[in-house]
């Protein structure tokens, strides 16, 4: 073997990946010619300080952060081979919920300012929290999500299905902030979770959205109709105001 | 309820992998957040698509999904127009002249040992290069997974390497990686 051969392969035979035959061939070569060898103990020396590099490994957030999704997907996938129970156990859920909702509750002054931002920060990340209890109806489909809603509340949330604009509607659910009940209403934009509290007003006037961002969550509050408005996302402040927007827009 | 199994088998085959898919979306990225997504999204899919797993070994499939979920995440940024990175590809007659030039390893196990300058030089070297460094040198990688994982013949793989060590031992042999050609 020459050396014009021999460095062809030198690499593979650095990585073991020749056969047998011809590693022996290039390991008779570098015995010989002290070029070559020069050449592979570089390659060695590269090969150690690439392995010493330290490798960047994956954060516990992130474990979690997937473990929770797949427990998300299984959920899902298992709803929909058994809508049925699905849908009883929801409804067993949320009456729960709702009657708590209702027996604990008495109507305060609707929450403002810092007070309404730890509350919504406080009910968004615990509903993040535990995957299993995002929503009390899972549904893309408005039709399904707005009517499961009635009994539950004295006031109907408006559901708008926003999936051709990129949010999607997950489901809802019956919450609370602070001692009111509120319809929780989930979307995602790409893998951010977006919920929407909805309680009822305090006056009838209405107010123009108000942004805020708190601890890294970007917050968009109003009021119309009666009803108090809430979206609270860790997305951008301008993907939370367009969300806003839809959900104001005149229904079709 | 799904199967429990499916997914005990989806951890102990493809998630015990997740520290080697997020040092490739973090190389191949170059940004700490936008690997974490890259890796979440692609966990996801792994997940969905799991009962079809091709190829040389569960690493190998996991991490050709890594990737491509990182590709489509690069190539999203350019179109915002964001710049991927410097590309030497223009200067390459340069570096294949000086390639030519004597070795001297000692002179390269000495600069090597700092990781530092280490670390810049290989993420300064184009995307090419630098996933099949990382595959075969951090995570060991065989050249039938790499060859899988990126998508290209054995020979290419091979090929690929070869360049990539002599371009990054040039890049350390070289008194500052800014004042390169």
């Amino acid at each position: 073997m020459n050396c014009e051969h021999a460095l062809k392969v030198l690499d593979a035979y650095l990585d073991d990946e020749l056969d047998p035959a011809t590693s022996a061939q290039v390991a008779q070569h570098l015995a010989a010619c002290p070029a070559c060898a020069a050449r592979l103990a570089g390659h060695h020396g590269l090969r150690a300080a690439l392995r010493q590099l330290p490798r960047e490994p994956a954060p516990a957030s992130l474990r979690r952060a997937i473990q929770s999704e797949l427990t998300r997907v299984e959920r899902a996938d298992g709803a929909k081979r058994s809508r049925n129970v699905a849908w009883w156990q929801a409804l067993l859920m949320a009456g729960a919920a709702a009657s708590l909702a209702f027996v604990l509750g008495w109507w305060t002054n609707a929450p403002r300012g810092p007070e309404l931002h730890e509350q919504l920060i406080a009910r968004h990340v615990a509903s993040l929290a535990r995957p299993d209890q995002l929503v009390a109806v899972l549904s893309q489909d408005r039709h399904v999500v707005k009517p499961w809603f009635a009994g539950k509340l004295d006031f109907a949330p408006p559901v708008r299905d926003l999936g051709a604009q990129g949010f999607e509607l997950i489901g809802g659910r019956v919450d609370r902030l602070g001692s009111r009940p509120a319809a929780a209403l989930v979307y995602r934009v790409r893998r951010h979770v977006i919920t929407l509290f909805v309680t009822r007003a305090a006056s009838a006037v209405d107010e123009a959205p108000a942004a805020s961002t708190q601890r890294g969550f970007s917050v968009l509050a109003w009021s119309a109709g009666g009803m108090r408005f809430a979206a609270i996302s860790d997305v951008e402040p301008r993907d939370l105001q367009r969300f806003g927007e839809l959900v104001r827009a005149p229904a079709e | 309820m799904d199967d429990p199994s499916r997914r005990e088998r989806f951890e102990t085959t493809i998630l015990v992998h997740l520290d080697a898919a997020h040092n490739l979306a973090r190389w191949l990225l170059r940004d700490d957040a936008a690997a974490q997504d890259a890796v979440q999204d692609a966990s996801l899919r792994a997940f969905r698509f799991f009962d079809g797993m091709l190829g040389p070994s569960p690493k190998a499939w996991f991490m050709a999904i890594v990737r491509r979920t990182c590709l489509d995440g690069l190539g999203r940024a350019r179109r915002r127009g964001v710049e991927e990175s410097y590309d030497e590809e223009a200067h390459g007659e340069a570096l294949q002249d000086a390639a030519g030039a004597p070795e001297s390893p000692e002179s390269l196990a000495i600069r090597a040992s700092d990781l530092h300058r280490l670390h810049e030089c290989l993420e300064a070297l184009p995307r090419e290069f630098r996933e099949v460094l990382i595959l075969r040198e951090m995570e060991e990688l065989s050249y039938r997974e790499i060859s899988a994982v990126v998508g290209v013949p054995i020979g290419t793989v091979m090929s690929r390497l070869a360049r990539g060590r002599e371009r990054l031992a040039l890049r350390l042999r070289a008194p500052d990686t800014r004042k390169l050609p």
